[in-house]
């Protein structure tokens, strides 16, 4: 999960991209949108990418430097959406979060996801299957309780 | 129904299901703070030949960052993730395979250490002014989360380069590095275009000491020994952590990888090392072997502390010329494997140099 402190930072950078691109940036608004948000997912994995690194020369660096405690608990509610959202595989919950939740259409979200309108569909499919199981505990705990 | 209509419904169904369950599945982006919105407009402002669409703007940024926020995309899929490798293959051994190494009965390398310690004791001093900067090879074991949030992992090969300051701020770049070829020797990165985009990560000031390997004792062995495992926790942790298991030449192993990866190792250093593993015992002899850059070697295997998933063993190649350390890899022991184990990792060193401010 991206830590709070990075988000700025990744938003930042994806719309100073949409700037310094403005001339080749669609010029339909459904497909700018989707055009923008493709370059967020760009930003995101450059960010996993050097946290991964960072992570591997902190164990090289030895005890000297603690690490940086996860903030994802700052960021997700427990009584909204994104705490439902939380509980699903990364890649079904940035398919699900794309159609279902901002609104793009599947293949607005496909090209946003640099994958195939079919792995989309799967994607989806298994976060439905994985929402109804764990929306249905969720009520058996409530009734239990 | 196309793939398209198909992911439109499954989307329908998801909100009808969340709306079933008395969640909102629509995020209702925040409208930007005034001033925010104004700094979108001035940045946008000096190209009059676009029409800046303020709404769009607001509406994007805020979805952006309730994305980035709310959601994460940990492990995302798709074609721009970085390039990884297969397992590479295991290095060949003139005295001991790895069978014999996690049979237990692969013979000790305390006089083959000896030897390689009166090699490196007979090189020339060098110089012992200046900061560490050091260059490797590396294949990194990285683990990530599928779509199906399975945890994957592969090879992600790596060329690096460290500095070390003389005010103890570090310096640390590493690209996306060239593969191995059959015989699992690294390819020349200038001949391999695939070479990916660099990375650079800064360390403040205090975060190493540029004279740790330079000033660490080289005439008293007792002395170097508890230098070494001070640096691991202490002695008392490397034997006392894993019952049943004598841990001390492990962590002095462990400070061989943190030596040689980050500063430059005196040759009357190496000696010292060599020495001090070789009396502390639990260094196996492997043999003759040559490393993933080409270089002519001798291998001593140390076994890692049990509480693996499979034993594991840390493999140093020493050059029979120098005396000094040129690689390490880590094996897993794999009884299926025609080589008795697969790699792990590894890192050679390519460049070991004192730089002048």
């Amino acid at each position: 999960m991206v830590d709070h402190a990075s988000v700025d930072d990744i938003v930042a950078e994806t719309f100073t991209v949409v700037w310094q691109r403005w001339l080749d940036v669609p010029t339909d608004p459904d497909r700018r949108r989707a055009w923008a948000f493709r370059v967020a997912h760009h930003r995101v994995q450059h960010w996993y990418e050097a946290k991964q690194r960072e992570v591997r020369l902190q164990r090289r660096l030895g005890p000297a430097r603690a690490d940086v405690a996860d903030h994802a608990v700052d960021v997700v509610g427990e009584h909204d959406v994104a705490a439902v959202l939380a509980l699903l595989p990364p890649a079904e919950r940035e398919a699900m979060w794309l159609v279902v939740s901002v609104g793009l259409s599947p293949k607005d979200a496909a090209f946003v996801l640099d994958c195939a309108p079919s792995a989309l569909t799967s994607r989806l499919t298994r976060a439905r299957q994985r929402l109804a199981v764990v929306l249905a505990e969720r009520v058996e705990q409530e009734v239990t309780r | 129904m196309n793939d398209l209509q198909r992911a439109q419904a499954e989307a329908d169904a998801i909100t009808a299901l969340l709306v079933g369950h008395g969640y909102d599945p629509a995020d209702a982006p925040a409208a930007l703070e005034p001033q925010d919105e104004a700094l979108l407009a001035r940045i946008l402002a000096p190209r009059p030949h676009r029409t800046v669409r303020r709404g769009w703007l607001q509406v994007a940024s805020a979805a952006c960052v309730a994305l980035l926020a709310l959601v994460g995309v940990l492990g995302v899929q798709s074609k721009q993730s970085p390039a990884v490798a297969g397992i590479p293959p295991t290095l060949r051994f003139g005295t001991a395979p790895l069978t014999q190494l996690f049979a237990g009965t692969a013979p000790s390398a305390s006089d083959e250490l000896r030897r390689l310690s009166a090699v490196a004791a007979a090189q020339l001093p060098t110089s012992a002014v200046g900061s560490p900067h050091v260059e490797s090879y590396a294949w990194w074991w990285a683990s990530s989360t599928d779509e199906n949030g399975l945890t994957v992992s592969a090879f992600e090969p790596v060329f690096r380069s460290s500095f070390v300051h003389a005010d103890g701020s570090v310096t640390s770049t590493e690209d996306r590095s060239s593969g191995l070829d059959v015989n699992g020797k690294v390819v020349d990165r200038r001949a391999d275009a695939a070479a990916g985009t660099v990375a650079t990560d800064h360390f403040p000031a205090g975060t190493m000491d540029p004279r740790w390997a330079l000033d660490l004792p080289r005439h008293d062995d007792a002395a170097l020994r508890t230098a070494l495992l001070d640096r691991m926790g202490g002695e008392k942790f490397c034997t006392a952590t894993w019952p049943g298991f004598d841990g001390v030449p492990y962590c002095l192993g462990s400070v061989l990888q943190e030596l040689y990866g980050w500063h430059v190792v005196p040759s009357g250093l190496a000696a010292a090392l060599w020495r001090t593993i070789a009396d502390e015992g639990g260094a196996y002899l492997l043999g003759p072997t040559v490393d993933r850059v080409g270089r002519q070697g001798v291998a001593i295997a140390i076994m890692e502390p049990p509480g693996l998933e499979v034993p594991r063993a840390d493999v140093y190649v020493i050059s029979p010329t120098t005396g000094q350390l040129l690689s390490w890899e880590l094996v897993d022991e794999a009884p299926g494997e025609p080589a008795g184990g697969t790699v792990n990792g590894f890192e050679a060193i390519t460049l070991s140099e004192l730089v002048r401010p």
